[in-house]
């Protein structure tokens, strides 16, 4: 006898089950505790990983008594990496579970579509946005042109701008590192690069144009597509002009095909900087098969002292989750340590207080001294934030290079060693 | 000028042969089964990821872990595939589809579970390292290896149509199903041997691309997208099409790399498609069978 | 108590009494009770806003759903491209009221025409391509309009995807912006959902189901199967595209690569096969249960990515028919195409 249901007996079931849901209440808001949110993709090992990294402040700092007394509670939510999940989770984690503040550890879509969420919310809800993970400009520039709205919103982590001094940087040290004459400049043609293809009207020209003021000539310059895969021809024209360093900006772009074309084409004996994407993950050399060796690029697995709270943390995340770091793991162990130390200033657990608290504060931080300017984004540049640069070298080790104190204090007996001498066993 | 066309048909050969790898196994199942295998991505998956799983967790040797991964992939293309889905539901073709685009996800997300892209999947195939010049580009000699057992494979299994008996019999159920179990043709024995034969170049191809081509859950998808392109353009389920449409998709893909902009590469393949299907949709080839 | 099933009727038997209830959407009542239920629902669920956006977007997945059920009978062919026109309305309000800073209503107009526009542009593609090209065709179509918003990232934004978008509704406080918006939603499936279900019913339905059946012996009859093929691709295009327009300015940002890939398409598809293949209250059951489905599977951690697909699998082949095929067991006329391979 086959089931017989009606259409109405279904939609019945339908609002039972929900109603079911309704029913499983989540853990009962105590005036004691303080509720941090964390969103982000969990199908991305990216965010999933650093969400460990935001565990071990919460845990650290409930140890230590918590924020001026009260415990702290960290809730996560999947988004799944859709927008409609994630600002669904903002808006439940800020309206039903009366979180303070809200970490999204995604990219830009899921960033704008929950800011402007949170800026609906703010006036009725009062909470704090953290983006840990998006350097779009556009985000931290709306803070500045409708700060009311906006003011909420913080960003402990680079701005495209800041982006500038990084890359700037880079070439500057590859210059040094590689005595270089001529070099090689790649730069993936996606939204987040637009500035740095076409310059930020006012404020910086073209990256080539900076490079070229650092004394190398460009004499190979091309844009790729973000679903590029096949790289040999880029790779035979720039065989073809000799410069002394390649650089690669990207960030979608697939670095690990990248990687293991290089090594195998005509431009394999030329040092290789890669800004981006899959090598500032710490599976880089066995994704590449080692083709990552000589590789120059970010990292954020050494144990690198850049402040004195950065190993412990590095040294934290693996003994208690064994979990892997990357550049929204330091962000998001800054976040709930951010909010402690700006409550302590104002002495007082009130959001607006905390807010104007933030934009004074000033912490140690795990990747360099924490401040925000103008458009709640962490300031760049030593002793503020920096990032770690390391070389692939022999069975995978990385060996710090930049910058040169931290790598002369991690690394003392190690340095750079030019690609043509890795390649054939130095 | 000349130096840019010799580049252009280096690396139509290179890559027509390796989309025709890709594609073989689509046309062998559109061919024999006729069926919109929208699940093919997951034989790519299954490839990779049953042989890094029998190294990693099972310590097996190279060798060892590939004839495992052979047998572990025809398990699951019977096993799973052709005999609880294919076979159930040829006839209703939208419960087909949707199973097998299921199946391709429930594979892709296990594997993106156990094995994230963080993991560091890597499968050390590496026939000869390094690469040769022809002229004025320089290609992987592994790229060039893999176009070789492209044609290889493709030629194996064109003789084995032809000049064998189950080809024969393979042949005869894709031109004419009735007629051929009037002739004493199994037909449920031919779609499973289809089906374990479709299994086999997309097996190879991975085995052979992957120290140079991107290993993540997700890779799947493009491959399988490709396959249905070249496929359209060959006509459905047809072997001869499908060799042409490989090269002509290499071709257009490079000369517009080469002569525009990289980046409308995939716009142009989608472009010169969807042209195709509405002036002449049975593709390149005049048959409707296999060969 | 004792009730009895006959068929298509519930039967209550209570001590001497005899009720009877009709247990077809054809009876007038039971729609009433439904949409009745539906409209409390809201209500009910106020106070957890994840929820009402669940509802919502629940709501958007029936609203692409319904009119695909209607355009798959009616052209007799399977679209696989359906989130092309929910990417054409979504970009047009998105793009307007960005640069013109138009609101909602005001956009509404134009994502109309232009959903007219293209569907009449498209529409040959029914009566050229053969079933399954068409399939493929539709296939390509939204890939090709990514590879677009790529192309011209400049307005498209690319990755990034378009943001700022004005929202629906504008009232002080934000609870009422949300329930408003939900209910809001919900009367735009309820619309489709009558007017599908009216035209359904009328002798357009009846054309289709001839078309739907066997072109040949439609035309024979004498039919223009071309021009209803056209009217229809061309409507059901334009109510896509206006769910392209609601959920662009529901969310405030669009992204092409959200809503033109193939995991949407994908979600779709679910959708239509899990409620019932093409049935028109099939598909609100389809939507409402992947919807819920997929956000009550997040409770079990990372692990429900594969947990998701394998439920939908099982339903699947416990219930070939979806969900919807429980009820429909009692009809027996069955209009929905089938997509062949073979060239016959």
């Amino acid at each position: 006898m086959e089931g017989k249901m009606s259409k109405r007996i279904v939609l019945l079931i339908g609002v039972l089950g929900l109603a079911g849901m309704l029913l499983w209440v989540g853990p009962g808001h105590t005036a004691e505790t303080i509720k941090m949110g964390y969103i982000g993709n969990f199908s991305w090992p990216v965010a999933a990983d650093a969400f460990y990294a935001a565990k071990l402040a919460v845990d650290e700092i409930n140890k230590a008594g918590g924020i001026q007394g009260r415990q702290v509670e960290l809730l996560n939510e999947d988004s799944r990496g859709q927008t409609p999940m994630a600002t669904a989770a903002y808006k439940k984690l800020v309206m039903t579970k009366g979180a303070m503040m809200v970490m999204i550890a995604e990219g830009s879509e899921i960033n704008f579509a929950c800011q402007e969420a949170g800026a609906d919310l703010y006036p009725e809800f009062k909470h704090i946005a953290m983006n840990t993970c998006t350097s779009h400009e556009e985000l931290g520039d709306k803070v500045v042109k409708n700060y009311k709205r906006y003011k909420f919103y913080f960003r402990p982590f680079l701005k495209t701008t800041s982006y500038f001094q990084f890359l700037k940087e880079n070439i500057e040290a590859m210059n040094y590192l590689t005595k270089a004459k001529t070099m090689a400049l790649i730069i993936e043609d996606a939204l987040w690069t637009e500035y740095f293809r076409k310059g930020l009207l006012g404020k910086y020209p073209p990256f080539k144009e900076i490079v070229e003021g650092t004394g190398v000539k460009v004499v190979y310059y091309a844009e790729t597509a973000t679903g590029e895969k096949m790289f040999l021809p880029i790779l035979d024209a720039i065989a073809a002009k000799k410069p002394d360093y390649i650089y690669n900006l990207n960030a979608y772009s697939d670095a690990v095909i990248f990687a293991k074309q290089w090594a195998t084409s005509g431009a394999a004996d030329i040092d290789y900087y890669n800004n981006g994407g899959a090598s500032t993950m710490p599976g880089y050399w066995g994704m590449t098969g080692g083709a990552a060796l000589g590789v120059v690029c970010t990292t954020y697995t050494t144990k690198a002292a850049v402040t004195e709270r950065t190993i412990p943390f590095i040294e934290g995340v693996k003994a208690r989750y064994n979990k892997d770091l990357n550049w929204v793991s330091y962000s998001s162990y800054d976040a709930p340590y951010l909010i402690k130390t700006a409550a302590d200033l104002a002495k007082s657990t009130d959001i607006e207080a905390i807010i104007k608290s933030l934009e004074a504060v000033e912490m140690v931080g795990v990747s360099g001294k924490a401040k925000f300017d103008e458009t709640h984004t962490y300031i760049y540049g030593y002793p503020y934030q920096t990032a770690v640069r390391a070389q692939f070298q022999k069975d995978g080790i990385n060996v710090v290079v930049f910058p040169y104190d931290v790598a002369k204090a991690t690394n003392p007996d190690k340095t750079f060693v030019p690609i043509k001498k890795l390649r054939k066993g130095l | 000028m000349v130096d840019t066309i010799q580049i252009i048909l280096v690396y139509t050969f290179v890559l027509g042969s390796l989309y025709l790898l890709i594609s073989l196994g689509f046309s062998i199942v559109c061919g024999v089964l006729r069926v919109f295998h929208l699940g093919y991505g997951v034989t790519f998956i299954v490839a990779v990821y049953a042989m890094w799983m029998l190294m990693k967790e099972f310590h097996f040797g190279l060798v060892s872990a590939m004839i495992g991964m052979f047998i572990i992939q025809t398990l699951f293309t019977l096993g799973i595939i052709y005999f609880p889905v294919v076979k159930r539901y040829i006839e209703q073709e939208e419960l087909l589809l949707t199973s097998l685009i299921l199946i391709s996800l429930i594979v892709e997300e296990s594997a993106n579970f156990f094995y994230p892209v963080t993991a560091g999947v890597n499968i050390p195939t590496t026939i000869l390292p390094g690469a040769m010049k022809i002229g004025k580009a320089s290609i992987p000699i592994q790229m060039l290896i893999a176009s070789a057992v492209a044609v290889v494979t493709t030629a194996a299994f064109v003789l084995f149509l032809l000049k064998s008996r189950r080809g024969l019999v393979i042949r005869a159920v894709s031109q004419d199903i009735e007629s051929a179990q009037l002739m004493g043709a199994n037909v449920g024995r031919v779609y499973a041997l289809a089906m374990v034969l479709s299994a086999i170049p997309p097996t190879i191809c991975m085995l052979v691309i992957a120290p140079i081509w991107s290993i993540e859950p997700s890779l799947g998808l493009p491959l399988m997208m490709t396959a249905i392109l070249v496929a359209i353009l060959g006509g459905l389920g047809n072997i001869r099409g499908s060799m042409m449409a490989s090269y002509i998709v290499g071709f257009l893909s490079s000369s517009v790399a080469f002569l525009f902009n990289p980046r409308m590469m995939g716009l142009a393949t989608l472009i010169t498609v969807f042209i195709v299907l509405i002036f002449r949709p049975e593709g390149i080839a005049k048959s409707e069978s296999l060969w | 108590m004792r009730i009895e099933h006959k068929r298509a009727r519930l039967v209550f038997h209570i001590k001497d009494l005899k009720l009877e209830w009709t247990i077809e959407p054809r009876y007038w009542r039971n729609p009433l009770i439904g949409v009745a239920g539906l409209a409390l629902l809201p209500l009910v669920i106020m106070s957890k806003p994840d929820y009402l956006t669940l509802l919502t977007t629940a709501n958007i997945y029936a609203a692409v759903a319904i009119p695909l059920a209607w355009q798959m009978a009616g052209i007799g062919r399977m679209n696989f491209g359906p989130q092309f026109f929910v990417g054409i309305g979504g970009f047009t309000a998105a793009l307007l009221s960005i640069h013109w800073g138009w609101g909602p209503w005001q956009t509404l107009g134009i994502v109309i025409l232009l959903g007219l526009g293209f569907g009449l542009i498209l529409s040959p593609l029914t009566t050229i391509a053969k079933g399954l090209y068409f399939s493929l065709i539709t296939l390509i179509l939204p890939l090709i309009f990514l590879e677009f918003t790529y192309v011209y990232t400049d307005i498209f934004k690319g990755e990034t995807g378009l943001s700022g978008i004005a929202h629906l509704v504008h009232f002080g406080k934000i609870r009422t912006n949300y329930i408003v918006s939900c209910y809001l939603s919900m009367g735009l499936m309820l619309i489709f959902l009558y007017v599908v279900d009216k035209i359904l019913r009328s002798r357009i339905g009846l054309y289709a189901a001839a078309i739907n059946d066997d072109e040949d012996v439609a035309e024979t009859c004498g039919l223009n199967i071309n021009g209803w093929k056209v009217l229809c691709f061309t409507i059901t295009s334009v109510m896509i595209a206006v769910t392209g327009w609601f959920a662009a300015h529901y969310y405030g940002t669009f992204a092409g690569v959200t809503y033109l890939q193939l995991p949407f398409m994908v979600k779709i598809l679910l959708i239509v096969m899990i409620g019932g293949r093409g049935e028109l209250y099939g598909a609100i059951v389809g939507a409402y249960f992947v919807a819920f489905l997929e956000q009550a599977l997040t409770i079990l951690g990372p692990i429900h990515y594969i947990v998701f697909p394998l439920v939908l699998l099982a339903l699947l082949f416990t219930l070939p028919e979806g969900l919807y095929g429980i009820y429909r067991r009692h009809k027996y006329r069955e209009y929905y195409p089938t997509m062949r391979v073979r060239k016959r």
